[in-house]
């Protein structure tokens, strides 16, 4: 069994513990088992943008050097602890803020960098399709719109996959014999955080994305975001799954059961 | 204000170039920004115009609801065409109102339901909060 | 030797920094200088006779003008001096402007002193240059003309008439190029085919034209006025004496396969011409894709063919030939990765020449605009302009200058055909410079009820069988998504592909978009800084019909102004091998980047003085000194040290 770093992340151990154990089985399939970091806490999500913000940084990097102390690889399932955690690590690229936050931080070790995975390229490109699709035991006949969100391809420098043209999650989901349907809204914002002061502005988003995914024929949403899943299951009036709940199924490891909202 | 006050040297748009490191005048007002905004229809001002108060000096572009509607997807910043990263000049504006002391919301007056999730709870606070 | 020295005020240029009183006086006490003398404007024609009139007066032999950039007035100078009576290589120039005055504004002692300096340290050089004469070359008056559109076309009918004979090589199997796809060309609406086909027709008749279709440049060595260049005639598999265009062979074959020429939207066979008014009206055929090629099985072809004329056994051949001028009209195509738009990925996003296409009455179509996906048609079509052009983000920041031109005729002509349907263009900028352009434009918005909305487009996506533009209206300030049946994207000019490989056999440059360099973009703009290689049409640049033919025509010009001479003249500031000092290392043969040297059975370095640039690579690597530039000796310039450092 192969031990992987694993940052969990608020939300999913607070509301989406499900797709933890799911994700936990399938891996088990796959060799792989979940090693979580001792003392996390929040990732610092949204990323701090102004050029002299070095306490927004605080947060993700800390997380960062308690996972050092296991591994110099770290796996998360939610999109936003990835996009913040694989900027974070950019911005200490810089020796500048790299000596600056090592050195107001000095309870901690030094940050010396960290490989940041998603579950999406941690399967693509550490486990492989291959391995993915020998584990396959049940097809599932679905026709499912990839739904992306933000967080996984913008900004281009920690994108999972080609900005405008993404695949992974359509090759992932072929191996589960899901057909893809991928030319309409695939990476349009939610409406994230407005969900707690204008929930208003979520809802116009969600109906607006799954009646594209409607439209152009899909059964279903696939995603892997907590965020993106609690605005558009809520708020969307379409089935919503995640992705990892899929890969298990297929796997036979656990009983999804398809056809309603929430999972 | 007269309508016509121009000045693009203004103390605000100073402000914003330096937290945001963007020359505001790289930006050339094509409006794909604004085009590709998921956000865009609960603005009062588009992103492209927001820029242009700024490129001309308007100030009453800090009472905007833009930078707050701004839901940081990053959308703008990927399809400029001159790389002017437009979500870190909206980052800006709201940064200088919240270290002014001015939260965009009031904390006590948010209601969480029991299946809200804590990621909206920390990234909305983190954006409205100085 | 009697040196002259003369000193230009340049107007205030150089009188404002440096004191040509003191000057004067200084440069007179230098015991090699004869005469000093100074005037206001030396290269207008009152200063050139001054210095026509010393040179005689006092019997200089030798002349260093102190003044600005030797690339201004070298020449000039040289001029006088030959019209004086003298060696024009006996003059020098002291760049005491860009490389003295200018630079040290407000600093007037050490200026002048610095002008001194330089003055003096010519004077060194001048007083050890030799007398040298102009290299002579024979002229081959034959033309290659590279590209059969509309620019070599004309270029290679030009200088046909002329009575000189051109190669014109053509990469497709027929000349025509891009205009061929055009539906109507903008402001007169004229019928592209109609206007391009006589021409072509002349170029397939024109007796002094060799028309090699279906072949590519292999290799170009030489230099201007003889130039050997290899041809790769591709293997068509048909024989052109014997085939008379019947068009059975076409007929029967079973293989289709997508037509470049429709841009994808049609088919065409493996045996093939590209459209009926193909010149050659002669078919090629395609092994890729022939049956025959790939399977050993068919040959429907040569049963069809009544006169014989299928050759299966025929193969690529090389031709060698000599010309004396190259032009290069290569054209362009359009950049297709524009993912966001949903190019490539969605069935009705098109190109402006498919779209061309779809209203051409050559076209896949027959002239009838059908959507790709269902063949129906469409109600609304979005047209997308800058789709990737002035986009520094992703690697294009130019204007492709024709598109607002061509969007408003793509939109008129969709309008005039679809009475019931609506055209709505995206815009930043409208540039609409030339004559009728912009009134065509307005006639577009006022007449054709084309809307036109300012905002680039951010993505375009699919929703049901519509697709939805996600644009904006700045003027308004409202976003505007819009589902429509069809978009069509002003795509983005790039180069054609092999346009490098092609610029790297001829030795010219591209900038860094590929697009091929002129010498100079205002005053040189067809001619490459290889002499004797010129640049027509868009593979300089995008740009319209008028001006690409107005290009090929120039470079006719400049061709046949090479014809016009039976010698050429090179300057003779070249490499030399001292042959008692040469040991035949083959140092500067390696390190020449013109294979202008050659080390001889006897081991001496040769040079090629018509290949050799005077660059001096080979001078700076010599370890023995045999081989040095004429007038630019180790032993002139240690002497210019030396003065510059006052010893």
């Amino acid at each position: 069994m192969k031990k992987v770093a694993y940052y969990p992340g608020c939300t999913i151990k607070e509301t989406d513990i499900a797709v933890e154990e799911s994700t936990k089985a399938f891996l088990k399939v796959l060799g792989y088992e979940l090693e979580e970091i001792e003392n996390w806490t929040c990732c610092g999500t949204v990323f701090g943008m102004t050029d002299d913000d070095l306490y927004h940084q605080l947060a993700p990097i800390r997380n960062l050097i308690r996972c050092q102390k296991i591994s110099n690889e770290m796996l998360t399932l939610c999109d936003m602890c990835y996009n913040t955690f694989r900027r974070a690590d950019l911005f200490m690229k810089d020796p500048e803020s790299m000596e600056k936050i090592n050195l107001f931080m000095d309870e901690e070790e030094d940050y010396r960098g960290v490989e940041v995975y998603h579950i999406l390229d941690f399967l693509r490109d550490v486990v492989g399709y291959k391995k993915i699709g020998d584990k396959v035991v049940e097809k599932l006949d679905l026709k499912a719109m990839p739904y992306y969100g933000c967080m996984l391809l913008r900004p281009k420098e920690v994108a999972i996959d080609e900005q405008e043209n993404p695949r992974v999650m359509q090759d992932i989901l072929s191996l589960l014999g899901v057909e893809s349907v991928d030319l309409g809204l695939t990476d349009e914002c939610c409406g994230s955080y407005h969900v707690l002061e204008d929930p208003s502005i979520v809802r116009r988003k969600s109906q607006e994305i799954t009646k594209n995914a409607k439209e152009n024929s899909a059964d279903c949403l696939v995603l892997t975001c907590p965020l993106c899943r609690y605005n558009l299951a809520k708020f969307g009036d379409f089935p919503v799954y995640y992705l990892e709940d899929l890969i298990a199924h297929s796997f036979g490891v656990i009983k999804l059961e398809m056809g309603g909202g929430e999972t | 204000m007269a309508n016509g006050d121009i000045n693009p040297r203004s103390e605000l748009a100073l402000k914003v170039e330096e937290l945001s490191g963007q020359n505001l005048f790289a930006c050339y007002q094509c409006g794909e920004c604004s085009s590709g905004c998921p956000m865009s229809q609960e603005m009062d001002l588009l992103p492209n115009q927001v820029i242009r108060y700024l490129q001309l000096g308007f100030e009453e572009v800090l009472g905007s609801k833009t930078p707050w509607v701004c839901s940081s997807c990053l959308t703008c910043m990927v399809r400029c065409p001159k790389d002017v990263d437009v979500a870190k000049i909206m980052e800006a504006l709201r940064v200088i109102k919240l270290r002014d002391g001015q939260n965009h919301v009031d904390l006590k007056a948010i209601r969480v339901e029991d299946d809200t999730p804590p990621l909206a709870f920390i990234s909305a606070l983190r954006k409205y909060v100085g | 030797m009697k040196v002259g020295v003369f000193i230009c005020h340049c107007g205030k240029n150089i009188a404002s920094s440096i004191d040509i009183e003191k000057l004067k006086k200084g440069i007179s006490q230098n015991p090699r200088v004869n005469y000093v003398e100074d005037y206001m404007f030396l290269c207008s024609e009152p200063g050139q006779d001054l210095v026509l009139d010393r040179i005689k007066a006092e019997k200089l032999d030798s002349v260093v003008i102190a003044n600005c950039s030797p690339t201004l007035h070298e020449r000039t100078f040289r001029d006088v001096a030959s019209r004086a009576g003298i060696n024009p290589y006996m003059v020098e120039i002291a760049n005491i402007r860009e490389q003295c005055s200018w630079p040290h504004q407000n600093q007037i002692e050490e200026c002048t002193r610095k002008a001194a300096d330089i003055i003096n340290y010519t004077v060194e050089k001048v007083a050890r240059d030799e007398p040298l004469s102009p290299i002579t070359t024979r002229v081959i008056k034959k033309a290659l003309v590279v590209g059969g559109g509309i620019a070599g076309i004309q270029c290679a009918l030009d200088i046909a008439d002329a009575g000189y004979e051109v190669y014109l090589v053509e990469r497709d199997q027929s000349i025509g190029g891009r205009m061929m796809q055009l539906s109507e060309t903008f402001p007169t609406l004229d019928c592209p085919q109609c206007i391009e086909t006589p021409k072509m027709s002349d170029v397939s008749l024109h007796p002094n034209i060799h028309l090699y279709n279906y072949s590519e440049v292999e290799s170009i060595d030489g230099f201007v006025g003889d130039f050997k260049v290899k041809i790769k005639r591709k293997a068509k598999y048909i024989d052109y004496d014997k085939c008379n265009g019947c068009g059975a062979c076409e007929e029967k074959c079973p293989v289709k396969v997508p037509s470049e020429f429709y841009e994808g939207l049609g088919s065409r066979k493996a045996v093939y011409r590209m459209f009926p008014q193909a010149v050659p009206n002669k078919p090629v055929i395609d092994t890729k894709n022939c049956l025959y090629f790939r399977t050993g099985r068919c040959k429907l072809c040569e049963k069809a063919c009544d006169l014989n004329a299928i050759n299966f056994e025929d193969e690529d051949r090389y031709e060698d030939i000599n010309v004396g001028a190259i032009v290069m009209a290569t054209g362009y195509e359009l950049k297709k990765e524009l993912d966001e738009l949903g190019y490539g990925r969605l069935k009705d996003v098109v190109s402006s020449l498919q779209f061309e296409l779809l209203l051409s009455s050559i076209g896949p179509t027959d002239g009838e605009v059908k959507r790709p996906s269902d063949g129906k048609i469409p109600k609304s079509v979005a047209f997308i302009q800058c789709a990737g052009s002035r986009d520094p983000a992703r690697g294009v920041s130019y204007c492709s200058k024709v598109c607002c031109m061509y969007t408003a005729k793509l939109a008129m002509l969709y309008r005039d055909e679809v009475k019931d349907g609506g055209a709505y263009v995206f815009y930043i900028d409208i540039r609409s410079a030339g004559k009728g352009y912009e009134e065509f434009v307005q006639r577009a918005m006022e007449e054709n009820e084309v809307l036109y909305i300012r905002g680039k487009v951010s993505k375009v996506y699919q929703e049901g069988d519509k697709l939805v533009v996600m644009g904006a209206d700045t003027l308004t300030g409202k976003t505007v998504k819009m589902a429509v049946d069809m978009v069509v994207l002003a795509n983005a000019i790039v180069p054609r592909s092999g346009a490098t490989d092609l610029a790297k056999k001829a030795r010219i440059q591209t900038d860094k978009y590929g697009w091929f360099t002129e010498a100079h973009l205002k005053l040189r703009p067809l001619e490459t800084n290889t002499k004797g290689i010129f640049i027509a049409g868009m593979c300089q640049f995008p740009k319209d019909i008028t001006d690409t033919v107005s290009q090929a025509s120039g470079a006719a010009s400049k061709v046949l102004d090479i014809f016009s001479h039976d010698e050429l003249y090179q300057e003779p500031l070249i490499a030399g091998v001292d042959d008692d000092l040469c040991t035949g290392c083959g140092y500067c043969e390696n390190v020449c980047a013109y294979n202008a040297i050659e080390i001889d059975p006897k081991k001496r370095a040769r040079v090629n003085e018509v290949l050799c640039t005077g660059c001096g690579a080979c001078a700076a690597t010599c370890p023995s000194g045999a081989i040095q530039l004429r007038n630019f000796t180790r032993r002139q310039m240690i002497s210019m040290i030396e003065a510059a450092e006052g010893l």
